[in-house]
C-alpha cells in the first residue's frame, strides 16, 4: 500500500512540474465544449439567398416575403435574368437561388400550377437538405392555404392533423446533441495520448527499468501509473458537466451517480488504449501519432455527429467495436432522456465487455514487453 | 575454462546460466559464485553479453536455461520480488526522474524498497554528506551536473543497504576526480559494510582495483579470478620487440610459428606470448627483430590473449 502510495505520489509530482500538461487537462476540455458546442450547428439559418422575379406580382412578392419570415432565407439580391442567378451562385455570393415563374401571380388566381423554381448550391449536403425541406414546407404551406380558401373551408379544420412534440430537446438545439457526446471525444483525445506517453517516457528514460530492479510488482506499477489518470478523467468529465449545465444550459435529467459510474468505465477503457499502445510504441512521437489513429475513428464512428443509423453496413458493423458508441449511447440516455441504468443495460453491458477486455490485453502485453 | 569456479561463503551462486535471443545465444552456460564482500568487475567489448547476465542476475530478464541462486536460499526466478530487495542496481543511462528534486527521488526510491520513513530520512542525511551532495537536495535531479547526478543515483541505489550491488558502467562520463571519488567510496562500502559489488566497465585502471575480475566474449565466461592469478598466466611469458625494422614484416613472420600462443602489435612494439613449453624456441624466433624483452603483462594484455586465443579456437586451421 505504502509503494503504491509513493507511485502515484510521484505521478502527482511530475504531473505539478508539468505546466503544459496540466493546463492541456483544463483546457481542451473548455475549449472543446466551446468550440463544438457553440460551432457545430446542424440548424443553418440566413441562407443567402438571391431572387429572379419575373412576375413581379403581389403574389411573388408574398412568396419571397414568407421565405424571409422563417428566418431561414436571407434575400441578398433580386437579378434580372437567369444567368445573372447562375453566375452569382457560382461566385458564392449566395447559396439559393428563388426563380418565380412570369405568370405565377395569373396562374394562382386562375387555379392552374403556378410555377417556382429553388435552385440550392447542393455541395454542403447539410445546407441543401434544409433548404429543400423549409423551401417545400413554405410551399405546401402557401398551396393548402389556397386550397382551402378556393374550397371554403377554415384553415383549422385540415384532413390530417398532425402534431409534432420535439421531447428531450423540444429547441432542436444542435448543442443539446453534441455536448453529452463531446464528453467521450474529450476524454479519449486527452487520455490515451497522456497515459501512453506517461509510460513511453519512463521507458525511454531508463526510469522504467529502474523501477523494475526494485520489489514493486507489475501490478502495482500499472495501477499506480492508472490512478493519477483516472482522477484526471473524472476532473475532465466534471468541467464538461458543469459547462453543460451552466453555459448551454442542458440539465442532467437522469443520476449524476450512474453518469460517474459510467465514466469510470470509459475512463479504465481508453487508460486500456493508451497502456496498449505504450506497449508497441518505443518513443514519445510514435505514441502521439498512434493515439491520433485511434482518435479518429471514435470521432467518427461513435454517433458522436455522424449518425450511426445512415451507415452503410460495413461501417455500422465497425461501430460495435467502437466503445465509445456505447459510452455516447449511454450518456445521452441519462443526460437528455433521465434513462435509468437498468434501461441501458445494454450498452452498459457491451462497453464492460470492452473495457475488461482492452485492460486484459494491455496488461498481458506489458507484461510481456517487460521481459 | 569451463569448471565451476566455487568459493566459501559466496553470496549468490551462477550455474550454467544461458539466454537466448531467438537462435542468438546471448549469454552460454556461465558459471561463477559471487564472492561476500568483494568487488567483481565484469569485462568484455561491448556486444558480449555483460549486460544480459546482470539483467538475468537482477531479476530483469528470465533466463532460457541455468540457475542463480543466493541469499540464503532465494531463486532469481521463483522469488523475483524478494530477491530484488537483496540488490541495489545502478545503470549506465542515468535513470532516476528529472523532473523530481533530489529529495524527492530518493524518498521515492526508498519507500519502494520499503524503507521506514524516519529511517529514510536519516539514511538520506547521511549518503547526502557522504556523497557530498547535500546542498542539493532540494534542487531538480535534471538541472545537476554529470558526476553529481551519478552521486544521486548510487545514493538511490543504496538507501536500501542491498547485499549486492550491481554497477553498469557507472563512470562513463564522469571526470577522474569524480571516478576516484566514487570509487573510493564503492571499496570503503565492500569493506565496511561487506556489501558485495558488481561492476562492468571499460576502464582498465579501474578493473586492476577490482577484488576479482570476470571476463566474458561471445556469451562465454572466459577467465575468473584475481588480476594477480590471472596475469600469473602469462608471466614470464610475455615478450616485447622494439623491432629495428618494418613491424607488420615482422609480425607476419612469427605470427604462425608453433612455439608461440599469440602475438601482436602495441604501437609499434611487436609482443609475442611464448608457450609455456617453448620459452626458448620463441626468444631464438624473435631475436632477429630486435632484442626480446620479458615483459611485464598488463590486464589488457591477458585480455587481448585470452581473446585471440578463443578466435583462434574458433576457427580451425
Amino acid at each position: 500500500m505504502k509503494t503504491l502510495i509513493a507511485l502515484t505520489w510521484k505521478e502527482f509530482l511530475q504531473l505539478k512540474r508539468d505546466r503544459l500538461t496540466i493546463r492541456m487537462i483544463l483546457m481542451i476540455p473548455i475549449l472543446q465544449t466551446f468550440i463544438f458546442g457553440y460551432a457545430i450547428n446542424y440548424d443553418v439559418k440566413h441562407l443567402k439567398t438571391v431572387v429572379y422575379d419575373e412576375s413581379r406580382s403581389t403574389e411573388s412578392r408574398e412568396l419571397v416575403a414568407k421565405m424571409t419570415a422563417s428566418e431561414y432565407f436571407d434575400v441578398v439580391g433580386s437579378v434580372g435574368s437567369l444567368k445573372e442567378l447562375g453566375d452569382t451562385i457560382d461566385a458564392a455570393r449566395a447559396s439559393v437561388g428563388l426563380v418565380i415563374d412570369r405568370e405565377f401571380g395569373k396562374d394562382l388566381h386562375r387555379g392552374a400550377p403556378a410555377h417556382a423554381f429553388l435552385i440550392v448550391n447542393a455541395s454542403d449536403t447539410t445546407t441543401a437538405s434544409q433548404a429543400m425541406a423549409i423551401g417545400s414546407g413554405i410551399a405546401n404551406g402557401l398551396s393548402i392555404r389556397t386550397l382551402v380558401q378556393r374550397a371554403g373551408w377554415k384553415e383549422k379544420e385540415l384532413p390530417v392533423d398532425l402534431r409534432i412534440r420535439a421531447w428531450y430537446n423540444p429547441d432542436l438545439k444542435t448543442a443539446t446533441f453534441i455536448i453529452p457526446g463531446l464528453i467521450a471525444i474529450i476524454l479519449t483525445f486527452t487520455l490515451i495520448q497522456f497515459t501512453a506517453i506517461a509510460i513511453v517516457r519512463e521507458r525511454e528514460r531508463g526510469t522504467l527499468e529502474q523501477l523494475q530492479v526494485t520489489p514493486v510488482t507489475r501490478t502495482q506499477l500499472i495501477i499506480g501509473k492508472i490512478i493519477p489518470f483516472v482522477l484526471i478523467g473524472f476532473v475532465q468529465l466534471t468541467i464538461t458537466l458543469l459547462l453543460m449545465r451552466f453555459l448551454f444550459g442542458i440539465r442532467i435529467q437522469g443520476s449524476v451517480t450512474a453518469l460517474y459510474f459510467v465514466g469510470g468505465l470509459f475512463i479504465a477503457a481508453v487508460l486500456g488504449l493508451g497502456m496498449f499502445i505504450s506497449t508497441v510504441a518505443e518513443t514519445q512521437m510514435q505514441a502521439m501519432q498512434m493515439s491520433t489513429f485511434f482518435l479518429l475513428p471514435f470521432v467518427f464512428l461513435s454517433g458522436y455527429v455522424f449518425p450511426i443509423d445512415g451507415m452503410p453496413p460495413l461501417f455500422r458493423y465497425l461501430t460495435f467495436i467502437i466503445p465509445a458508441n456505447y459510452f455516447i449511447q449511454v450518456v445521452r440516455g441519462i443526460v437528455l432522456r433521465g434513462a435509468t441504468l437498468a434501461a441501458l443495460w445494454r450498452p452498459i453491458a457491451l462497453l464492460t465487455f470492452f473495457t475488461v477486455a482492452i485492460i486484459a490485453l494491455a496488461v498481458a502485453r506489458f507484461q510481456k514487453t517487460a521481459d | 575454462m569451463s569448471d565451476v569456479r566455487v568459493e566459501e561463503g559466496s553470496l549468490v551462486e551462477v550455474r550454467g546460466l544461458t539466454r537466448r535471443f531467438g537462435s542468438f545465444v546471448a549469454v552460454d552456460q556461465v558459471d561463477f559464485d559471487l564472492p561476500r564482500g568483494k568487488v567483481l568487475g565484469f569485462l568484455g567489448p561491448n556486444g558480449s553479453g555483460k549486460s544480459t547476465t546482470i539483467r538475468m542476475l537482477a531479476g530483469l530478464l528470465a533466463p532460457s536455461a541455468g540457475s542463480v541462486r543466493g541469499f540464503g536460499g532465494l531463486d532469481v526466478v521463483k522469488d523475483t520480488d524478494r530477491w530484488k530487495t537483496h540488490l541495489g542496481y545502478m545503470s549506465q543511462k542515468f535513470s532516476l526522474y528529472l523532473d523530481l528534486t533530489v529529495q524527492e527521488n530518493l524518498r521515492f526510491f526508498g519507500t519502494v524498497y520499503g524503507v521506514e520513513t524516519k529511517t529514510l530520512d536519516e539514511r538520506i542525511a547521511a549518503l547526502a554528506e557522504r556523497l557530498r551532495f547535500q546542498r542539493t537536495l532540494s534542487e531538480l535531479t535534471g538541472s545537476l551536473a554529470t558526476g553529481l547526478k551519478q552521486r544521486v543515483a548510487l545514493a538511490a541505489a543504496l538507501l536500501h543497504e542491498p547485499e549486492l550491488l550491481f554497477l553498469d558502467e557507472p563512470t562513463g562520463g564522469v571526470d577522474p576526480k569524480g571516478r576516484r571519488l566514487f570509487w573510493d567510496l564503492i571499496y570503503e562500502l565492500a569493506a565496511d559494510q561487506g556489501m558485495t559489488v558488481l561492476v562492468t566497465t571499460h576502464y582498465m585502471d579501474e578493473a586492476e582495483q577490482c577484488d576479482r575480475l570476470a571476463f566474458i566474449l561471445n556469451g562465454s565466461l572466459i577467465a575468473f579470478g584475481t588480476a594477480p592469478e590471472l596475469k600469473q598466466a602469462l608471466h614470464g611469458r610475455l615478450f616485447e620487440v622494439a623491432t629495428s625494422g618494418d613491424p607488420f614484416l615482422a609480425l607476419a613472420a612469427v605470427r604462425d610459428d608453433p612455439s608461440l600462443e599469440d602475438a601482436y602489435l602495441f604501437g609499434v612494439r611487436l609482443r609475442a606470448v611464448a608457450r609455456p613449453q617453448a620459452i626458448d624456441a620463441a626468444r631464438r624466433l624473435l631475436q632477429p627483430f630486435g632484442s626480446p624483452e620479458p615483459s611485464e603483462p598488463s590486464l589488457e594484455d591477458v585480455f587481448v590473449s585470452l581473446a585471440r586465443l578463443r578466435a583462434k579456437k574458433a576457427v580451425p586451421a
